[in-house]
């Protein structure tokens, strides 16, 4: 006990000794560490999800796997209500099984109006999930028609106590209204969670409601499995595989089972798993241990630097009868303090930056202490980055021979060894790879926003439609349309690249029955050509003027093709059972996001069908101004103050590039900071020990801009050297990030010169100061040195 | 004690070899005081480190208390170190970050003696040099005689066989020199072996005999007169 007392005072005196360099490797550490930190309860966060569910392995969604018109299958989630019995009688190794239909409600009262988040559940929903109940139903519950459980959250938010069963809750959806009896309240479930919901409603309402649910090949309810043995999966995806093919011959579609532990972290499609949460996870993960790796890095180089001074105490200790195991433990110790009170420190930023964290990238991770796996991952790190940075410079040390040390100065003050110059470089290599990506992100991002959709987004003003204004419709748009300075309105569902609605129930003549593929169904006016630019490339738009228009369509070439259409236009289709004439095609038209493809498109004349108005602005006509006579105009007919409009230009990306924009750019942010920091440390040690060199070579003639070249020239070599390696990795990088995207952005060169020119320029600014003090140093106080 | 036969130190450059010590016969007796002379590269030190045990002849026999001391173990290298041998510097090589107190301590604690027992033996030594009160000081707020006294002090704590000091007062002027080849004769006096190089005839003399080299051989090899019959 007193041996270790007399460590620490001891390896404390040595910190405050260079408490330069400990100061540097302390914040270096600090920050590394609570990357790894962040990145570790990130990804806990994201991997355990629903952990909290007993039969969490044995728990499987069944979905249905839908060929798309290129031949891609993509999963299905919303089956038939149907289903679910029918799978059960197929396969004996089912336990249970379960329907979970989720709906928005607004629960009202008077003047009061809360949105809340329902699922419809089959009594038997608590069988696979188990939801702890604080009040009411305290066993198996058995939902009656027109009663509810719900969350203690909700409780709280509603009626301000949990202490409510037996009391009624007002449901409002559209302009249905239920009035329900709270049964039960659940405890809330820990975040995160797959499914999320404020209260949970009796299946048997839904079915009553919707009777076409249970319609063969519908789109109404997700169904859930719970196996006896979690092994009978694939047995049991063979038996129910061809269970809706063999019901409808013309629905070519196959089940499969959908593990609940892979619910958001991986997709599936073609019949694979992909990553997508897991992507994120896989980004995040590796980002933090590289940053962590940097950190080591750092305090490698900054130990073999600095620790040349005390070769001559390792001498010492060798003689007096310290052996090489002793001297490499002495500096293992004294690192793993060091390492010890960054991970403190690391904690506190961890604990300062984790509610801006959840903030802004919407999650809910905590610090939980209890966890005895973040425990164990705190002690994991703190012995790898003690030893991934210990261990070097102490076998370095301990291999000193007292003869050579202790004989007078010490030799090598110079010893840049290719094991360090590779560490620099690596150091370097991190930060330039993240920042070329980080800029092609920012590159895809502005493409997808500056995408010419046929229109300008920054004059196109988007407005969600309420019930008064569908209701009069016609005189909103007429009033609208006085105001000098806009162009064009329309009434749409499909804000083009923003999605519309999808329907299987197209027929055309010379139709395989087999096939069914699906359209993307454009329900506007007769302006919509107008507001959004559309290119027409056969036939024409609608025309109000001929009534005969409203059985009309027009199809993309896409549909055309798939359609294997010869002569589109006077073609007859129907959809949804609505006959009509193709009026004529179009082309280029972005019914979804730029992420995939051109997809089959229809637009038929259906204006009733529309939840948005688009309004198109005249080029360079201010919004602000033309928004205050809107204003004046909707209040006529929204009297209750209704939704405000929007600039499509400031609606949020469908991208959502911003996550992993900022999350790049946080790491790169860090990533240079660090790598500067090491390569200031570095670059004061070099000013230290080079400055009787440098004060020869000035007393031979050279000028201070000769020494300072000198002095960069080393560090330049070093970041072009990271950026010849950093090259092909961000080349590859890139390449793979945009090629996610059917229509991206051409690869920018231009980032391959900033990314790197940012790094050695951030990386210069560093060093400058002492390259320039060592540079200027008159020489006669460098040489008296001696 | 030290017994060395025929030992050759050289180093192989690509042209020639180039030797510092050259057949070197000595012995060295329990209890002896041996003063090594010669001019700078005459191989004084390297000889030192030799019996020292850091650096190893390229040939000969080196025996101490009859076991030979060639092709050891780093392991049996350390053990020689901790429990037979102190080393004194001219530069005294006290470690800076460490008061006296515990730069005498270290040798102990890797000799693996117990704190109870270390206490009481660096408090005899710090009592009989004299630098109780400055046990909580460090190295470089105290003088080069002070230094030196510690360094010795840390030298002989473990109670050593055998002490090595390469020039102990080269760092020193000749009052403090004095001081400290008085402690190194007590110290022999009480039965200690002592092998020391020196540039200085008159320290030379503490010692009862005198080995002087010149390019790696050995010149001369004869008892000292004393200082006490000098003087």
């Amino acid at each position: 006990m007193k041996n270790f007392a007399t460590f620490l005072r001891i390896a404390l005196r040595y910190l405050w000794r260079s408490r330069t360099y400990s100061l540097l490797n302390f914040v270096c550490l600090a920050f590394g560490i609570s990357c790894s930190i962040g990145a570790l309860l990130y990804l806990s966060n994201q991997l355990g999800h629903d952990r909290f569910h007993v039969n969490r392995d044995r728990l499987f969604q069944v979905d249905a796997y839908v060929a798309y018109f290129n031949g891609d299958q993509f999963p299905k989630e919303y089956l038939s209500a149907a289903l679910a019995g029918k799978i059960v009688s197929e396969a004996p190794e089912i336990a249970s099984v379960t329907r979970i239909t989720g709906t928005d409600f607004s629960l009202v009262d008077g003047p009061r109006a809360l949105e809340t988040k329902a699922i419809y559940v089959d009594d038997s929903f608590f069988d696979l999930f188990t939801y702890p109940f604080l009040d009411g139903l305290l066993h198996r519950p058995h939902l009656e028609s027109n009663t509810v459980l719900i969350t203690r959250d909700l409780a709280q938010r509603w009626f301000g106590t949990t202490d409510c069963i037996g009391k009624s809750l007002l449901l409002q959806e559209g302009k249905m209204q239920h009035l329900m009896n709270v049964e039960g309240i659940l405890k809330d479930q820990p975040q995160p969670a797959t499914l999320r919901f404020d209260m949970v409603l009796p299946y048997r309402d839904f079915l009553a409601a919707n009777p076409w649910s249970e319609e063969i090949g519908s789109t109404a309810t997700e169904t859930w499995i719970l196996l006896r043995n979690r092994d009978d999966a694939r047995r049991v995806e063979s038996r129910i595989r061809d269970l809706i093919k063999n019901q409808e011959s013309t629905l070519n579609q196959q089940l499969f089972l959908f593990p609940l532990n892979e619910k958001g972290i991986y997709g599936y499609a073609n019949g694979h798993r992909i990553w997508k949460e897991m992507q994120r996870i896989f980004l995040v993960g590796s980002i933090g241990l590289a940053i962590l790796l940097i950190a080591c890095f750092n305090f490698i180089n900054l130990a073999m630097a600095v620790n040349f001074k005390r070769f001559r105490e390792a001498g010492i200790r060798k003689v007096a009868g310290a052996g090489k195991r002793t001297i490499v433990i002495q500096f293992l110790s004294e690192t793993f303090l060091l390492v010890f009170i960054s991970l403190l420190g690391a904690l506190s930023l961890v604990h300062l930056f984790l509610p801006g964290f959840n903030t802004r990238f919407g999650t809910a991770i905590r610090l939980d202490w209890e966890d005895p796996l973040m425990v164990a991952f705190l002690v994991v790190v703190v012995l790898f980055t003690t030893l991934v940075s210990g261990m070097m410079p102490a076998l370095f040390l301990a291999s000193t021979r007292p003869v050579h040390t202790l004989k007078g100065t010490v030799v090598q003050t110079q010893n840049y060894s290719i094991f360090r110059q590779g560490l620099i470089v690596f150091q370097f290599v991190i930060p330039i790879v993240l920042l070329v990506w980080l800029l092609t992100i920012r590159v895809q991002d502005r493409y997808i926003a500056n995408y010419d959709l046929g229109f300008d987004k920054e004059q196109m003003v988007i407005w969600e439609l309420t019930d008064p204004i569908r209701a009069h419709a016609g005189g909103f748009k007429a009033d609208l349309k006085s105001i000098p300075g806009i162009h064009s309105i329309s009434f749409t569902n499909c804000i083009p690249s923003r999605g519309t609605r999808v329907t299987n129930d197209v027929g055309w003549e010379g139709k395989d029955a087999s096939e069914k593929l699906h359209f993307w169904c454009v329900s506007t006016d007769g302006d919509y050509d107008k507001v959004t630019g559309l290119r027409i490339r056969e036939g024409r738009f609608f025309n109000p003027a001929f009534p005969t228009d409203s059985a009309c369509y027009l199809v993309n070439d896409v549909a055309a093709l798939v359609m294997k259409l010869k002569k589109p236009i006077g073609s007859q289709i129907t959809v949804e059972g609505r006959k009509g004439m193709i009026l004529g095609t179009f082309s280029d038209f972005h019914a979804l996001d730029l992420a995939g493809p051109y997809v089959p498109t229809l637009i038929r004349l259906d204006p009733l069908k529309a939840n948005s108005l688009m309004i198109r602005l005249d080029p360079g006509v201010p919004y602000a101004s033309i928004n205050r006579q809107m204003q004046q105009v909707y209040a006529k007919y929204e009297p209750t103050g209704g939704v405000q409009p929007n600039l499509m230009s400031s609606l949020p990306d469908y991208s959502d590039l911003k996550t992993p924009s900022s999350l790049v750019g946080i790491a790169s942010f860090l990533a240079i900071l660090l790598a500067c920091m090491g390569f200031y440390g570095l670059s004061s040690f070099t000013a230290e020990s080079r400055t009787k060199e440098i004060g020869i070579r000035k007393v031979n003639g050279a000028g201070t801009a000769s020494i300072l070249g000198l002095l960069l020239r080393n560090y330049s070599k070093w970041v072009l050297i990271a950026f010849l390696i950093a090259l092909p990795i961000a080349v590859a990088l890139s390449l793979v990030f945009l090629g996610r995207f059917y229509f991206h952005a051409p690869l920018p060169l231009w980032v391959f010169v900033a990314a790197p020119l940012m790094a050695y320029l951030t990386a210069i600014a560093t060093v400058m100061a002492h390259a320039w003090r060592t540079a200027v140093r008159n020489p006669a106080d460098a040489l008296r040195w001696e | 004690m030290i017994h060395l036969a025929n030992i050759d130190k050289y180093y192989d450059s690509r042209f020639q070899r180039t030797f510092v010590l050259k057949d070197i016969n000595l012995k060295v007796n329990e209890g002896e005081f041996v003063s090594i002379m010669g001019p700078s590269g005459s191989g004084k030190s390297t000889l030192l480190n030799i019996i020292g045990l850091l650096d190893q002849p390229s040939a000969g026999d080196y025996q101490l208390d009859g076991q030979s001391m060639l092709n050891l173990r780093e392991k049996e290298v350390v053990g020689f170190l901790r429990n037979f041998m102190g080393f004194i510097f001219q530069a005294y090589h006290l470690i800076e970050e460490m008061t006296v107190y515990e730069n005498i301590e270290t040798p102990l604690i890797y000799k693996g003696v117990k704190s109870k027992d270390r206490q009481a033996m660096i408090a005899d030594l710090l009592d009989r040099f004299n630098m109780v009160a400055k046990k909580e000081l460090f190295p470089t707020q105290l003088s080069g005689g002070q230094q030196q006294l510690v360094g010795i002090a840390r030298a002989i704590v473990g109670k050593p066989r055998l002490l090595l000091a390469d020039e102990p007062t080269g760092n020193l002027h000749s009052g403090q020199g004095e001081m400290i080849m008085e402690t190194l004769r007590a110290l022999n006096r009480e039965g200690m072996t002592i092998v020391q190089v020196t540039h200085n005839e008159k320290f030379a003399g503490y010692g009862s005999r005198i080995i002087r080299l010149e390019d790696g051989y050995i010149r001369s090899d004869q008892p000292a007169l004393t200082t006490e019959r000098i003087a």
